[in-house]
């Protein structure tokens, strides 16, 4: 292969090739196959120590699902998240599997794009607390009531978490659609900071409970990964504790003890009607609501299963209640990442990316991608010279 | 009904291509736009000349259909009917491969916007290709390349008396309103008169043109 000055050296090649075999999931002997090389070549490719040829990188590319542009661009970044969630007990499945690597895409995507711009993004991280021994139920209570306030939060509901944690935080969060039974993923890399992907195919109340549970995660437990089951058994202390957290984040119990007071002032019994506006307000699903007002002690343990035993809450009595729009409001999210999205179109309009790298960064296809610059262009076209940026 | 083109505005704009294109390599970028239209085999077979995408094109097509779309079923089906060959590269071509993909992001590309660069300077083709920072790339690495757009496919003569003006709308419009097909300035005018103003706000790609010259055309009558 010809050895440009613009080219990458043999060793930073290495590596990234080992990365991406890595994030594949592939053994040596398999990316080896693909090459039509010996295993013994390629470590001594991944090593640095013998230059890959170009019909080998080709190869290589195909083999481990990436492009070659993604290989060899100078600034591309190579973030390694996958490999950490596989290290956790119950990862494995195909599903948590695609949806790390979502996550390293994004991450990756976002970050290169930063590199590309010259941009940083700021973190504005509270310190880490640790998990103590006695009540983890309490110490998350206490935790979070501790978070809003240093979010200058006060006692009100949240009124959108992932902005919050994006935008006051500084926290990478993505949503994508994933496998159902994930409802989000956690990570953290001294590099690139926290790092949060939900499931945007569960409706809003759903994607509140996962965000609130990994932003206890991020409290409490930041330097571990976590693959998030909301359906799934709590069976730690730390899984525990980031519930708790969810919970206290999301329905202060001061607040959740004002509203029911309010909303339930001259009823001589608690209704379905009680409970849907109660969780409209604070964006949290039925079955948390009426969790936490036991908790509480604003109703007696068991409701929610006599509620469950005698027709539950369904979503035609939530439509009923809150009306069709609101109701609609609440569902399935499109895609979102509203900051990468960002970067990579004021990327592509500096002509610093083209929409083939685009869509490969962002993992959109082609008319996706042509929607998003559209939009752009229309916001861009609207605004007056008096909206001019100072930088 | 659509209304008939006008012989004036249908002159304003004529496709770059010519005899000398002899063989044309399409990027991902142009065959998106081509399956959107409806009339995929129609319009290729029209041009009679081979039509190639490049293994890394389809790859790139078969990802984007995983978010959603049919456009990966629709290009394998050109293949099989031996509309379109797909060609891998080889040699030389691959070398320019390489340096296409390689360096800073700013000038380096995906690899199929690279691969049909590659492809069609390598074999002498012309590379249909509407995207922008590509076509800068092509023009400063080989300034012989013979590039050309998807309009340029559709303006083609054999492909407008192929399909009439009322499919060749039809197509058109398909193809700006689902695929957002990119228009350049001087081809803004024959696409008007092809689709009908009455269409023009609904295809998003065409917001900045069509604006441009509204204002241009009140500043005129306001002479």
């Amino acid at each position: 292969m010809s050895n440009r000055a613009d080219e990458l050296s043999p060793v930073v090649l290495g590596e990234r090739l080992k990365v991406a075999r890595e994030t594949a999931n592939l053994k040596q002997e398999t990316g080896a196959k693909a090459a039509g090389i010996a295993r013994t070549t390629l470590i001594a490719i991944e090593k640095g120590q013998r230059p890959v040829r170009v019909e080998e990188l080709q190869a290589l590319a195909r083999c481990y699902g990436v492009s070659v542009n993604s290989l060899l661009r100078r600034e591309s970044v190579h973030v390694d998240l996958v490999p950490r969630f596989r290290s956790l007990p119950d990862a494995g499945d195909v599903g948590t599997d695609e949806a790390a690597r979502k996550l390293n895409d994004l991450v990756r995507a976002e970050v290169e794009l930063e590199n590309i711009l010259g941009v940083e993004r700021p973190r504005n991280y509270p310190p880490e607390r640790t998990i103590l021994s006695g009540d983890v139920r309490a110490q998350a209570e206490q935790d979070a009531r501790d978070l809003r306030h240093w979010l200058g939060l006060g006692e009100g509901p949240v009124q959108d978490l992932f902005a919050l944690m994006d935008l006051q935080l500084g926290i990478r969060v993505y949503s994508r659609r994933l496998d159902s039974k994930v409802s989000g993923l956690f990570a953290y890399d001294d590099a690139v900071g926290a790092c949060i992907l939900i499931n945007a195919s569960h409706r809003r109340d759903r994607r509140n409970q996962s965000g609130g549970h990994e932003l206890g995660h991020f409290t409490a437990t930041r330097r571990l990964p976590e693959i998030y089951r909301d359906e799934k058994y709590e069976n730690s202390r730390e899984e525990r504790y980031a519930n708790a957290f969810g919970r206290a984040f999301l329905t202060p119990a001061r607040a959740v003890m004002q509203k029911f007071k309010e909303l339930t002032a001259g009823s001589s019994h608690l209704t379905r009607r009680h409970i849907i506006l109660l969780a409209h307000f604070f964006g949290v699903s039925r079955q948390a609501m009426v969790l936490r007002l036991e908790e509480l002690e604003l109703t007696k343990k068991g409701t929610w299963d006599w509620f469950k035993d005698n027709g539950g809450i369904t979503d035609e009595q939530v439509r009923q209640v809150i009306g069709p729009a609101a109701f609609e409001a609440v569902g399935e999210e499109k895609p979102l990442s509203s900051r990468l999205y960002l970067l990579a179109i004021e990327a592509y309009r500096k002509s610093l990316i083209s929409e083939g790298q685009m869509s490969e960064m962002l993992k959109l296809g082609r008319a996706q991608v042509r929607e998003l610059l559209d939009e752009a262009a229309a916001e861009e076209e609207e605004v007056d010279d008096l909206f001019k940026l100072p930088h | 009904m659509r209304r008939p083109l006008k012989r004036k505005r249908w002159m304003t704009f004529s496709s770059f291509l010519t005899e000398e294109d002899f063989q044309l390599v399409l990027d991902s970028s142009v065959v998106i736009n081509v399956l959107a239209t409806g009339y995929a085999p129609a319009i290729l077979k029209a041009l009679a000349v081979p039509v190639v995408v490049t293994d890394y094109v389809v790859g790139e097509i078969e990802k984007g259909t995983a978010s959603g779309g049919a456009e990966s079923g629709l290009l394998n089906e050109l293949i099989a009917d031996n509309v379109v060959r797909m060609a891998q590269l080889e040699a030389t071509a691959l070398q320019t491969f390489y340096g296409l993909v390689s360096g800073t992001v700013s000038v380096s590309l995906g690899d199929g916007e690279a691969a049909t660069l590659a492809f069609a300077h390598g074999s002498n083709s012309s590379a249909i290709i509407d995207e922008r920072k590509a076509t800068r790339i092509a023009g400063e690495r080989f300034g012989t390349l013979r590039l050309a757009t998807t309009i340029d496919l559709l303006a083609h003569p054999n492909v407008c008396s192929a399909l009439g003006p009322g499919v060749l709308g039809d197509a058109t419009l398909r193809a700006l309103q689902f695929a957002r097909m990119q228009v350049r300035e001087h081809q803004f005018e024959w696409v008007v008169a092809l689709i009908g103003d009455e269409n023009v706000a609904s295809c998003a790609s065409l917001r900045r043109l069509a604006r441009q010259h509204r204002g241009r055309s009140q500043k005129e009558f306001a002479r």
